[in-house]
């Protein structure tokens, strides 16, 4: 649960940063503009979060997948963001996957080289 | 303008808060791990997309302005969800106008009740006005608390 109020909004400096990318290089953003767009994003969030959520349900599960978020950006008729966000998907999902690796192979790693230390002691 | 090859590899909002804001709608019971980053990432997009196309509308202005984000609210389709949250600025004549425009129909009901409004009516003019003043002491606000909170946050990211 959110302890204070100001944990619902987006941190601005992030916010505007993206809106910054957005906009060709000189172009400022008014403040009160980077207000309006911060608390668009955080509406956004609740907007997509609910419709996915009800996707979730819908087919009798609790826990809200990644499907779901497609599926309910199609339903909110945000189709163009469907690509991107599916590369982004795989993208993240591979990276995962040589996190785990990488970590495992870590595991591995030291345990050889303490095989090997151990080896080197008895020789 | 960043590739969006680029834009695709990393989150930069960050996935705490996005959770947080998640969870604090009551509906949602448990978030899966992909469906926090798509959330996150499709926010970023959100934001983008926001912005380029309100820069559309701003006539290639030096400046984007809240005029500009309110002018694509109200005529993109897509985004009717944020017209109650971003309403067109009108000036307090043009609001004295819409209401005098209105209050025939109101006036016809009975005499009190028409007092009763214009009264509301002066009422809600103060209000507007200072609304409208103090909008910008909070979001000038806002801003301070959120740089001093992010600061904090990546002070307990230090010590986590």
């Amino acid at each position: 649960m959110a302890e204070k109020l100001e944990d619902l909004n987006l941190p601005n400096a992030v916010v505007t940063r993206i809106v910054k990318e957005a906009l060709p290089d000189g172009v400022t953003v008014a403040k009160e503009a980077r207000a309006a767009v911060a608390k668009a994003a955080s509406i956004f969030i609740l907007y997509l979060t609910s419709s996915a959520n009800v996707i979730a349900k819908k087919s009798n599960r609790k826990t809200v997948s990644g499907t779901d978020v497609i599926q309910a950006m199609e339903d909110i008729e945000f189709e163009q963001f469907v690509e991107p966000l599916n590369e982004a998907l795989e993208n993240f999902k591979k990276n995962q996957k040589t996190k785990k690796d990488a970590a495992a192979k870590k595991k591995e790693q030291t345990k050889e080289g303490e095989d090997s230390g151990e080896m080197i002691e008895d020789e | 303008m960043t590739s969006p090859s680029k834009a695709l590899k990393d989150l930069r909002l960050p996935v705490s808060r996005v959770k947080t804001i998640m969870k604090s709608s009551p509906q949602v019971e448990a978030i899966g791990q992909d469906c926090l980053f798509l959330v996150a990432k499709a926010t970023e997009l959100f934001i983008h997309f926001l912005s380029e196309e309100a820069y559309k509308k701003s006539n290639k202005a030096a400046c984007l302005d809240y005029k500009h984000l309110a002018e694509v609210v109200h005529t993109e389709e897509v985004l009717e969800f944020l017209r109650e949250i971003m309403p067109r600025k009108i000036t307090v004549r043009q609001f004295k106008q819409m209401m005098a425009d209105k209050n025939p129909e109101t006036s016809s009901d009975s005499d009190s009740d028409s007092q009763s409004d214009s009264e509301s009516n002066s009422d809600s003019d103060e209000k507007m006005e200072n609304g409208n003043s103090s909008d910008s002491n909070d979001s000038n606000k806002k801003n301070g608390n959120d740089s001093s909170e992010e600061s904090s946050e990546s002070e307990e990211e230090k010590k986590t």
